[in-house]
């Protein structure tokens, strides 16, 4: 058994959607299909502004709802933790799409792609990788964990902002990250919405920078300065 | 690349068909990121990226961003440029003739023979973007050019990547510690820059390093909050156009409350040096007598007297104190002359009025309490670093506000260690290493002419004499992954294309610039073509690979001027019977210092580390090795910047007259828009055009996997603003000028400064909803501090289009 | 509906029991009680068994014909084939005969006298109300999964009634008819079916029944209201017994988390069928003393399948279609390309549950967060 858990550092994330591509480059998804996102999320008003980057992705959750709402048993947990939609038995019903609170199923009825038809990289290559009008979402890079490589998003992260490993380990990248986080910043991993019970494997860390702003006080930059 | 079909865990794995192979390349874009790949290729297919992270210093590993890794979305793009095309029709009209390349070949190569004897050759005009990112096959163009005796404009100063205020300040147009060196920052000031998007593999110095490990206050200034105020402390948003103001009020600070470092400023500045009142100019050993006219003097503090500085070193040792202040009076060819210290000059600059907390605090919106507090943490909270963005250079006197903030560094002296530098990442002009060897076969260089006068269509009259424009104008064009259609200057430049006999473009996707050719030529992406990449943001020399056979039938830029130099000129054949590895070794053997003894044999097994200092602290050689400023800009010979930096030291004060004229002799603060005419200023809004993370530069506009993410042109706006004139969030919105106008989206956000509007650059103009990308930019002007001396990409015009007025209204 | 039916059951008895005419009986001239299956359930003395006491009853020949006929309650009818009219008589007369001794009645028909019409119309109301409950909060659950509460203010743009249009169309469709399978595979849909349209065949069986024969009484194999039933009940089992053979072969029915919980409702759902079927064979005359105990068993099935049914795999039947109705509706939405949020992100669809996170991800990382929280897309 083992807990594999991606870990994403809110601090050294810079929002750059490296992993968004990295997720399609690995994947090889159709238009429209991001198992990777990052929220651009910004907060208040001007000049009491903050922005705030979120990488999301598949939780794989222990109690996962997708996996619960799925009637044809097409979602399964791996005994690593990792969720996977079995892309054979999936029959595109969209229950779990709904089901996810998070929003990260994918359910595109008919895919649609990016290259002309008579270019061998995704006829030969990306295309016959899927199979059509089921759903698809994040499967941690399984395919690459059995490997014993890191998911596709963890090799790209140019700020090495997502840590993956295996939670039960001590001595795993990720649990020794965030024993190292607790005692020297003293952060401490939470998750997406807990208030929907789904106890996610994907776990962040909060920002450190203030985003303190300052201009004069409200009005004067009205006036038209030349 | 994941498996056919497979259900990890439930179904064995399968892998790809065909055999995979997996080759080390890097990529060399204008983001000049070089960052290293493994490429895995089936069938001459690339079915995978990832980076490379194989730097030997782990701390640089991994680099690669979105941009890189959506790569193969133009290699196999629908824009290819797949066989060499011929206008049939009108100009941009659209109708090609699909040729062989004999054909083109044969076509562009008769109308060069007929141009270069009857306008001579230096009537034809290279344009390559950017020599800095293919040191073989751009190369190898210079060389054509040169050899040919043609004309060849630089890309660095027309895209406005020069930084005139470091010329004139440090003698080379820009200053760059390698990114390693942020980590080590108690202090960042990200001055207009954005590095989060702009420079992403390099970001993790800032958020990683520096705001981890060290809790970096990180301070934004910035009128937009912008992706990297989401890592900062403290977001500043400022008046566009004000920063001067800031930073000489923080100078002021940094007086006020005795934060100078005086041993630095003695040192590495011109500030002992002393000028004379009655002509302005500085004092030279030659009115004392004491030495030639290239030789200074300072009032030397240990011998209470006159000694002339030392020029080959900066090392003043235990015999020389420069004193930084007094009046003095000296006997110069009989009359009496009373000097003044630079020191003094601009303490008095600085004392004026006009850098109070409480004047710069009106003029930029930034609270008098937060700019001294900001400067005194700069000054004490060590080590401190800035970064400035071209938010700041891209203005008619963005020389002056880049003279300010270096004038604010000196005075603190944060520079020379490791966290302590001020940097402009405007770009990899900055050569690792000297490739004349290969660019100017025989010391033989083309006639460098800045684009800008083939855009205005004829010289200023204040050109630098040194400059040869053509006596019978420009007749052929040739631009070379360029893109000057999708630039502030699209307009101006198609006027001046329209008087050129030939156009040829030499591209791999068919750009709105291929669009209006004569010729178009394919070349291959940097995934199929052999080159040397070097880049000021890591210290690796590395080699690009041909990891797939040109696509198409695209050449390489080395081929096509083999097969033209066949066709105008034979005899200068041998000159181009070589391959890209031997072009390497070419430039390896002569490159400098900084590469003996790397060879192109390292060099296919991955990065090589140049010999430089671990980390570059950014003119390492002069504040590690005390040699003179300044620092020496590759590929021109030692001594060539002598003559705009006469005193080898870091010149706050500019001696030459056109500065006295202008009243820019010091670092001063001018208003920004006060140049335009009345009715441009009467425009109510200020625009920025900043990088965007889905492109580099108009790159990847039209990838189809990045246009998925980022789907529609639009333009930020502040609420306020909007609501003034009825605009609501993704309305259809043109923003128009005296100068122009162009349809975009809105995207009403409370992230930008009312009064500002902000719309990324790059778009091509097919996917606004009409008009000409950035057409309200469009006007050229030349700062005569600007032509003052000429070394091309050195000192040279820059740009200033950030000096727009607009408004904006809804469209139906 | 249950709770009117119930009524009307509890009505129907009271009316039965009022009216007890006295009448004359003839004496007994054989022992015809012992022969009869009615020892099962009345026991050997007739003091009881599951059934109530019926010596020294007070029957008219009339309504023991008919109550013996037609069966009540609990109790099946029974047929002239199996105890002609003339031995029915001599039936009525021997317990009339019979002697009332109180100490006879056993704890069983305790039991079993508590399994009247009413008290077991009153017990699937209380687990249907029970299952209701959960179900609506399991429901509950899942539409705050799927952001309905965010998705108001796109609704109302896209329109209210279109809405409803979409949603309903999806429950059809998606659930009702399983589109989803029918499409991907015929076969599969095929023993679903079997299962799903055979449990709404008994379900509407039991309506049906409640409303055309509330005394149960006993009516021919071939008679629609039995038929139904028995069909329904055959496609059920021939389903779930394709389900068993599925939990052998399918080597991957187990997900990792809920194998316990979807075996459950197969299991429930067989042996309701089962009991089911065994209690009507019984009543078709077999060995007449089981009857209640696997009647009873029928009810537990029954009972346990119903109330856990927000829990099992059960939910399901559901859930599903409320889910698959949800993701119809959110893609409606989305076509009708009205809305910014969706038009603008990179995958149409989540921008409702992108706001939820965000909001929650402020309120984790900044306590005092402001109010205006905004995802924005491109630059």
């Amino acid at each position: 058994m083992a807990k594999l858990a991606m870990l994403v550092d809110l601090t050294r994330c810079i929002g750059c959607d490296a992993c968004t591509l990295a997720c399609k480059q690995e994947n090889g998804t159709p238009m429209d299909v991001f198992f990777a996102r990052v929220l651009n999320i910004e907060a208040g008003t001007f000049p009491n502004v903050k922005r705030v980057y979120l990488p999301v992705l598949c939780n794989h959750c222990e109690d996962a709802p997708c996996l619960k709402g799925c009637p044809n048993k097409a979602i399964f947990r791996r005994p690593d933790g990792i969720v996977l939609i079995d892309q054979d038995r999936c029959r595109g019903t969209g229950a779990c799409v709904a089901a996810c609170p998070y929003g990260n199923v994918y359910l595109v009825r008919s895919d649609r792609w990016y290259l002309n038809e008579d270019e061998a990289y995704e006829r030969d290559y990306v295309k016959p990788r899927l199979n059509q009008n089921v759903a698809r979402k994040c499967t941690y890079c399984a395919h690459r964990v059995d490997q014993s490589l890191d998911p596709a998003c963890v090799v790209a992260c140019p700020t090495t902002a997502r840590i993956f490993g295996d939670l039960e380990d001590p001595e795993s990248p990720v649990s020794k990250y965030v024993a190292e986080q607790r005692s020297e910043t003293g952060r401490e991993p939470f998750h997406l919405l807990p208030e929907a019970k789904t106890v996610p494997t994907t776990c962040y860390l909060g920002p450190m920078a203030e985003q303190a702003s300052s201009s004069v006080p409200d009005g004067s930059f009205a006036e038209v300065k030349r | 690349m994941a498996t056919r079909h497979a259900v990890p865990g439930r179904h064995p794995t399968e892998s790809p068909p065909g055999v995979a192979r997996v080759v080390r390349t890097t990529d060399s874009p204008n983001c000049t990121g070089a960052c290293g790949w493994l490429a895995t290729v089936v069938n001459d297919t690339i079915v995978d990226l990832k980076p490379a992270a194989d730097y030997p210093c782990d701390e640089y590993n991994p680099r690669g961003c979105l941009r890189g890794m959506s790569m193969t979305h133009l290699i196999y793009g629908p824009d290819r440029v797949k066989t060499p095309l011929i206008r049939t029709g009108a100009r941009g009209a659209g109708q090609w003739k699909v040729a062989m390349w004999d054909e083109a070949l044969d076509h562009i190569a008769g109308r060069m023979i007929r141009i270069r004897d009857e306008f001579g050759p230096e009537s034809m005009l290279l344009f390559n973007q950017v020599v800095g990112t293919g040191y073989v096959q751009k190369g190898a163009q210079v060389r054509m050019a040169a050899l040919l005796g043609m004309s060849f404009a630089t890309a660095y100063d027309f895209n406005g990547d020069i930084s005139m205020g470091f010329t004139h300040t440090m003698g080379i147009d820009c200053v760059e510690c390698e990114t390693k060196s942020w980590g080590h920052a108690k202090t960042a000031i990200l001055w207009s820059s954005n590095v989060f998007q702009t420079r992403i593999p390099d970001a993790q110095f800032l958020t990683r390093v520096a705001k981890q490990r060290n809790n970096c206050k990180i301070v934004v200034i910035d009128p937009r909050c912008s992706q990297t105020a989401k890592g900062a402390d403290l977001w500043l948003p400022i008046q566009p156009g004000t920063d001067a103001a800031l930073a000489l009020a923080m100078c002021r600070v940094v007086l006020d409350d005795g934060l100078l470092d005086e041993e630095f400023l003695r040192k590495y500045t011109d500030f002992g040096t002393c000028v004379r009142e009655d002509n302005g100019r500085r004092l030279r050993a030659s009115d004392l007598g004491m030495g030639g006219d290239d030789r200074f003097v300072v009032w030397n503090e240990v011998t209470d007297g006159w000694t002339v500085l030392p020029m080959d070193t900066l090392d003043l040792g235990d015999g020389i104190r420069p004193a930084l202040r007094g009046h003095r009076t000296v006997e110069v060819e009989g009359r009496s002359v009373t000097v003044r210290t630079v020191f003094d000059l601009i303490e008095d600059e600085l004392r004026s009025d006009a850098y109070t907390l409480e004047a710069a605090s009106r003029v930029t919106d930034i609270p008098a309490d937060t700019i001294r507090q900001l400067a005194r943490d700069y000054a004490v909270n060590r080590p401190s670093s800035i970064v400035i963005g071209m938010g700041l250079n891209h203005r008619l006197h963005g020389d002056l506000t880049i003279r300010a903030v270096l004038l604010l560094s000196a005075l603190v002296g944060a520079h020379g260690k490791p966290g302590e530098s001020v940097s402009i990442y405007s770009g990899q002009h900055h050569f690792r290493l000297d490739v004349s060897a290969w660019w100017f076969p025989g010391g033989k260089r083309p006639n460098a002419v800045p684009m800008h006068y083939f855009t205005m269509g004829k010289p200023t009259a204040t050109m630098n004499p040194k400059i040869k424009f053509p006596k019978s104008g420009f007749k052929a064009l040739f631009v070379s992954h360029g893109n000057p259609l999708v630039t502030e200057f699209s307009d101006p430049i198609k006027k001046a294309i329209d008087d050129l006999e030939l156009f040829v473009v030499v591209d791999f996707s068919m750009t709105p610039t291929c669009e209006y050719a004569d010729v178009v030529l394919p070349a291959p992406t940097f995934w199929e073509k052999v080159e040397l990449v070097g880049t000021s943001c890591h210290p690796y020399l590395q080699m690009q690979q041909e990891v797939l056979t040109p696509r198409y039938d695209s050449r390489t830029e080395l081929w096509m001027v083999r097969e033209l130099v066949r066709r105008v000129d034979p005899s200068l054949l041998p000159h181009f019977e070589f391959d890209e590895l031997d072009a390497i070794r070419m430039m390896l053997e002569d490159g400098g210092k900084e590469v003996a003894g790397i060879t192109v044999e390292q060099l296919q097994k991955g990065p090589v580390r140049l010999k430089v200092h671990d980390p570059e602290v950014g003119c390492d050689e002069q504040f590690l090795e005390d040699r003179l400023f300044p620092p020496r800009a590759y590929p021109f010979p030692e001594g060539a910047q002598r003559e705009f930096l006469k005193t080898g030291r870091m010149e706050f004060f500019k001696e030459e007259e056109v500065f006295q004229k202008l009243g820019e002799a010091l670092p001063t603060f001018k208003p920004a828009f006060e140049h335009l005419p009345e009715e441009d200023r009467a425009f109510p809004l200020s625009i920025v055009t900043p990088h965007s993370k889905w492109r580099v530069h108009s790159t990847h506009c039209n990838n189809p996997l990045l246009m998925n993410v980022n789907r529609k042109p639009v333009v930020e706006i502040n609420p306020r603003d909007a609501a003034d004139r009825g605009i609501a969030d993704g309305d259809p919105v043109e923003i128009f000028n005296r100068n122009g106008a162009y349809q975009v989206w809105a995207l009403v956000t409370e992230t930008i400064k009312p009064g500002v509007l902000c719309v990324d650059h790059g778009w091509w103009d097919r996917f606004l909803g009409a008009g000409k990308y950035h057409s309200v930019h469009t006007h050229q002007k030349v700062k005569p501090t600007h032509e003052n001396y000429y070394l091309p990409a050195v000192y040279a015009p820059g740009q200033h289009w950030k000096d727009t007025r607009v408004d904006v209204r809804r469209v139906k | 509906m249950k709770l009117a039916l119930a009524v009307l059951s509890v009505a129907a008895l009271a009316g039965t029991l009022l009216a007890q005419p006295k009448v004359a009986t003839p004496a007994p001239s054989k022992d015809v009680f012992s022969t009869t299956a009615c020892v099962g359930c009345h026991g050997v003395s007739a003091m009881g068994g599951l059934g109530p006491p019926i010596a020294k009853t007070k029957l008219t020949d009339e309504q023991f014909m008919t109550i013996l006929r037609k069966g009540r309650g609990m109790m099946p009818g029974t047929k002239p084939d199996m105890l002609s009219d003339q031995d029915a008589a001599i039936l009525h007369a021997q317990l009339r005969e019979m002697p009332w001794d109180p100490t006879q009645i056993p704890l069983a028909f305790k039991v079993g006298s508590l399994l009247t019409t009413r008290n077991v119309a009153l017990f699937f109301l209380f687990v249907s109300l029970f299952a209701l409950v959960f179900a609506v909060r399991v429901l509950a659950y899942w539409a705050g999964n799927a952001g309905l509460r965010r998705l108001g203010p796109k609704i109302a743009r896209f329109g209210r009634g279109r809405a409803a249009w979409v949603f309903v169309r999806s429950l059809v469709v998606d659930g009702l008819l399983v589109a989803s399978v029918w499409r991907k595979d015929r076969v599969r849909w095929l023993w679903h079916g079997l299962i799903l349209y055979g449990f709404l065949g008994l379900m509407l069986a039991d309506v049906l029944m409640q409303i055309f024969n509330p005394t149960r009484a006993d009516v021919a194999l071939t008679h629609p209201l039995k038929l139904l039933p028995l069909l329904s009940g055959a496609a059920v089992f021939t389903g779930v017994l394709y389900v068993y053979v599925r939990y052998r072969t399918d080597r991957f029915i187990d997900n990792g988390v809920t194998l316990g919980r979807d075996f459950l409702f197969v299991n429930l759902l067989f042996h309701t069928v089962l009991s089911g079927f065994l209690t009507m064979w019984l009543n078709q005359g077999g060995a007449a003393g089981w009857i209640m105990p696997i009647y009873i068993y029928h009810l537990t099935s029954v009972g346990l399948l119903i109330a856990t049914s927000p829990f099992t795999r059960f939910n399901h039947a559901f859930v599903a279609p409320f889910l698959a109705a949800c993701t119809a509706l959110t893609e409606a939405i989305v076509q009708d390309e009205k809305d910014l949020g969706f038009l603008r992100e990179p995958s149409p669809g989540r921008d409702h549950k992108s706001q939820r996170i965000a909001e929650g991800l402020l309120r984790t990382i900044d306590r005092d967060s402001p109010d205006a929280i905004r995802i924005r897309y491109y630059p």
